[in-house]
């Protein structure tokens, strides 16, 4: 209980100096701290879209449609008049491997690339499969876990920048064996609190590891603002699902995300079903 | 419930369910195949059958109509096979087809009589006298075997039960006939004795008593009128012969000759001279009675002259040649007078028993009825039994011809229209069909377990349920990207549905072709 109040309270000083000018900061943040991810790499994002974890715009018009949608819904959680404090660590997570993870983090990142003042952030926390690091080709860089577990290195230090201005990788980093324990960590809550509070215009997205696989994510649990659950269609079943939303609580906001629906069952049931119903909680 | 609903519903059942496809595959397999393997060893049924025809419409039937009981041969079938299923019959026909070497104990035995039992099956085909003996077994011989014994059984039957009925017709009408003779020889007895005490009260040959009365009269009245003209007769000729002599002419020609003699109306005169003075005593002249007489008297006396001169004339030559002769006609006279006195006394005697006849009869005029009814009655009664007598007399020997006639076998003649063969076919298990079945069952069971699985854990194929289930607002719907379509899934469920079905084809194959000593080992 003790490190549930003192994120909360940790979030509540931030606060108010997150509402005061987000964006003016975002701005100069942006222009003025160029990456100084080591050795000075570039992620090409654009490396996701061949890899399928990105829609390509020309192909998948209505996947892009999709995720513009989506991202209203986490905008209006984290920065709408109904926002308490600092809430932009937006947590993608899943019930079991394979839903989709990925390739809603990095979908949403790239739909909230879209918004201008926006830092968007994409961290990979998926020590173990790390999918979105290998796939830009970042396994090499030194990420999350490596920042977790040194005094010296910051997370800042490790961001990478990507061809789209706005939009940073987090990679994992070295394998850690204890990532659940190093997670569990007081330093880690605070490290991942101060980035995030660091700049209130940042959005922070964790592709994180799926909930029922892996110890991580419920540590990761604590320190979202926001979750995202993806549920794979036709695989994700109902029990699971009632399983990781018991273990969430009630004190976060979650929104579900249906991924891999099946084309002729999205479309009877039109783009405006989940519209509505996302600001309904 | 809208029709986009419940094909969204039908949809997500059958994606939520194909999760579950290696799951209901894998159960598919194991039911088609236990299901194979128990439709392999089931015991093959044969049916054998017969086809007989009853020709009840006997030749001879017309030629005995009326004439012989009839027997009838269409109940007598319909018996015959309620008789057939009978237990001494499925006794005999048990241990002729040794269906009973199994059965040790009597409970074994009623068990395998009332199995054959179920298994027979006669059947008559409507409107024809067609009937169609049937028996199933796992053996085709003995299929066979029972439906030949059955038929001969039928027919064995048949016959003798119908000559043991009529013999037994026989019998009840010998006995029949028997009462009737011990009844008849008493009316008979009692006839005889009424008629032995009542001789002569009895009608005869003249009819009742009535008739005989009147002809009793009758015959007293005629006798009395003939004995009456006879005492007349003979009085005329006493007096005849008193007025003439025995030597006529030789002793008195000259009065006979004077007096014109004799004539055949003397007799007359006198008679009616008689007459008119006993009618003279009682009326006058004038009464036409008395005229009458009078009248004839004198047409008498002008005859009796009319002869007298008739007789002079002819007697004056002749009498006297035969005046010495004796006189003929006297000698008629006496004769006739002789005779007529005989006449008169036999009439006579008669008369007494004539009246006593009819005195008798009207003294009897109470007991004579009487014992004619009475003799009556007896007639009847003997007529009755012996007319019953006759009858069964007759129909016994009706009977006898009858028996003939069915002994003869041509009063019901059977033909075999297709005897017992050895069917070379089961007609039982349809493997086929079996097969078939066991692997749709196989396939539906699979599907059923996979509808009970997804139902009790579902996935989620559209917003709404995602909705309605979590109760948590839905952000978003991503499509399966057209780049991350997975690879054909159905290709190797389709594989393995056709390599089941190919298995199911091949096993009626080779099962058709014959299987059965392989079926025969495993079972």
């Amino acid at each position: 209980m003790g490190i549930i109040e003192k994120a909360m309270r940790a979030r509540d000083t931030a606060a108010p100096e997150a509402a005061r000018s987000p964006r003016p900061v975002a701005r100069n943040r942006r222009s003025a701290r160029p990456a100084p991810a080591p050795g000075g790499v570039t992620a090409e994002f654009a490396r996701l879209t061949a890899a399928g974890f990105l829609p390509d715009p020309e192909k998948d018009a209505s996947l892009i449609e999709q995720l513009r949608h989506l991202k209203r819904p986490i905008l209006q959680n984290a920065f709408g008049p109904l926002k308490d404090g600092v809430s932009n660590v937006i947590m993608v997570t899943s019930a079991r491997p394979g839903a989709g993870k990925s390739f809603v983090s990095a979908g949403l990142a790239y739909a909230l690339t879209r918004e201008r003042e926006l830092s968007v952030v994409l961290a990979d926390l998926d020590n173990i499969r790390a999918t979105l690091t290998k796939e830009l080709g970042l396994g090499d860089q030194a990420g999350f876990f490596d920042a977790a577990d040194s005094d010296e290195l910051g997370l800042e230090s490790t961001l990478v920048k990507t061809e789209i201005p706005g939009l940073r990788i987090l990679p994992t980093g070295r394998p850690a064996t204890d990532s659940a324990e190093l997670l569990n960590t007081e330093r880690v809550r605070h490290l991942l609190r101060d980035f995030a509070e660091d700049d209130p215009s940042r959005i922070i997205i964790l592709d994180s590891p799926p909930l029922l696989a892996t110890a991580d994510a419920h540590a990761l649990l604590e320190l979202a603002d926001q979750v995202i659950l993806v549920v794979e269609a036709g695989v994700t079943k109902l029990s699971e699902m009632r399983q990781i939303i018991a273990s969430i609580g009630k004190d976060k906001p979650v929104g579900l995300v249906l991924n891999k629906s099946i084309g002729g069952l999205s479309t009877l049931y039109g783009s405006d079903y989940y519209a509505g119903s996302a600001y309904q909680r | 419930m809208d029709i986009a609903h419940l094909r969204l519903m039908l949809v997500e059942h059958a994606f939520g369910m194909w999760r579950y496809r290696w799951v209901a595959l894998t159960i598919a397999w194991i039911i088609a195949v236990t299901g194979w393997v128990v439709i392999l060893t089931m015991p093959n049924r044969y049916d054998a059958q017969a086809r007989v025809y009853v020709n009840t419409d006997s030749i001879l039937k017309p030629l005995l109509s009326g004439l012989a009981v009839p027997t009838d041969t269409l109940s007598q079938v319909g018996m015959m096979t309620q008789a057939l299923v009978g237990r001494p019959q499925l006794e005999a026909v048990a241990s002729e087809t040794g269906l009973m070497e199994s059965a040790k104990t009597p409970e074994m035995e009623e068990a395998a009589l009332e199995s054959i039992k179920s298994r027979i099956s006669i059947t008559k085909s409507q409107g024809q006298d067609i009937y169609v003996i049937a028996f199933q077994d796992t053996d085709p011989k003995r299929a066979r075997d029972v439906v030949q014994a059955l038929l001969t059984n039928f027919m064995q039957n048949s016959l003798t039960a119908d000559r043991s009925d009529s013999v037994q017709a026989q019998r009840f009408i010998q006995s029949q006939i028997g009462v009737y003779e011990k009844r008849l020889v008493e009316a008979e007895e009692r006839l005889a004795e009424f008629k032995k005490k009542n001789v002569g009260l009895m009608p005869g040959e003249g009819g009742d008593y009535f008739v005989r009365m009147q002809t009793a009269q009758s015959a007293l009245d005629s006798l009395e009128a003939e004995i009456a003209a006879v005492a007349q007769r003979k009085a005329e000729l006493e007096r005849q012969l008193e007025g003439e002599e025995p030597t006529f002419g030789l002793a008195d020609p000259t009065k006979s000759m004077g007096g014109g003699g004799s004539t055949s109306v003397d007799g007359t005169i006198a008679s009616f001279e008689t007459q008119l003075e006993q009618l003279r005593l009682k009326l006058t002249d004038k009464h036409p009675d008395v005229v009458n007489v009078k009248k004839t008297l004198e047409d008498l006396y002008r005859l009796r002259d009319e002869e007298r001169a008739r007789n002079r004339s002819l007697g004056g030559g002749s009498s006297a040649a035969s005046a010495l002769q004796m006189n003929p006609v006297y000698q008629d006279m006496r004769m006739a007078l002789s005779r007529a006195e005989v006449e008169l006394a036999s009439l006579r005697s008669q008369l007494g028993e004539k009246r006593s006849a009819v005195g008798y009869l009207r003294r009897m005029i109470d007991t004579i009825p009487e014992v004619e009814a009475q003799l009556n009655r007896l007639n009847r009664d003997y007529e009755v039994v012996k007319r019953q007598h006759d009858a069964l007399l007759e129909r016994l020997e009706s009977a006898r011809l009858a028996d003939q006639v069915q002994q003869d076998n041509e009063a019901v003649s059977f033909d075999i229209l297709e005897p017992p063969r050895e069917p070379l076919l089961p007609a039982a298990p349809n493997r086929l069909l079996l097969n078939l079945l066991a692997m749709l069952v196989g396939l539906g069971a699979g599907a059923f377990v996979a509808f009970v699985l997804n139902k009790l854990d579902p996935v989620f194929f559209s917003t709404s349920h995602l909705k309605q289930a979590l109760e948590l607002p839905v952000f978003g719907n991503l499509p399966r990207s057209a780049a991350r379509t997975p690879p054909d899934e159905l290709r190797p469920v389709a594989i393995n549905v056709g390599v089941l079905v190919l298995v199911c084809v091949v096993i009626n194959v080779v099962g058709r072709s014959g299987l059965a000593p392989l079926a025969n080992l495993l079972g």
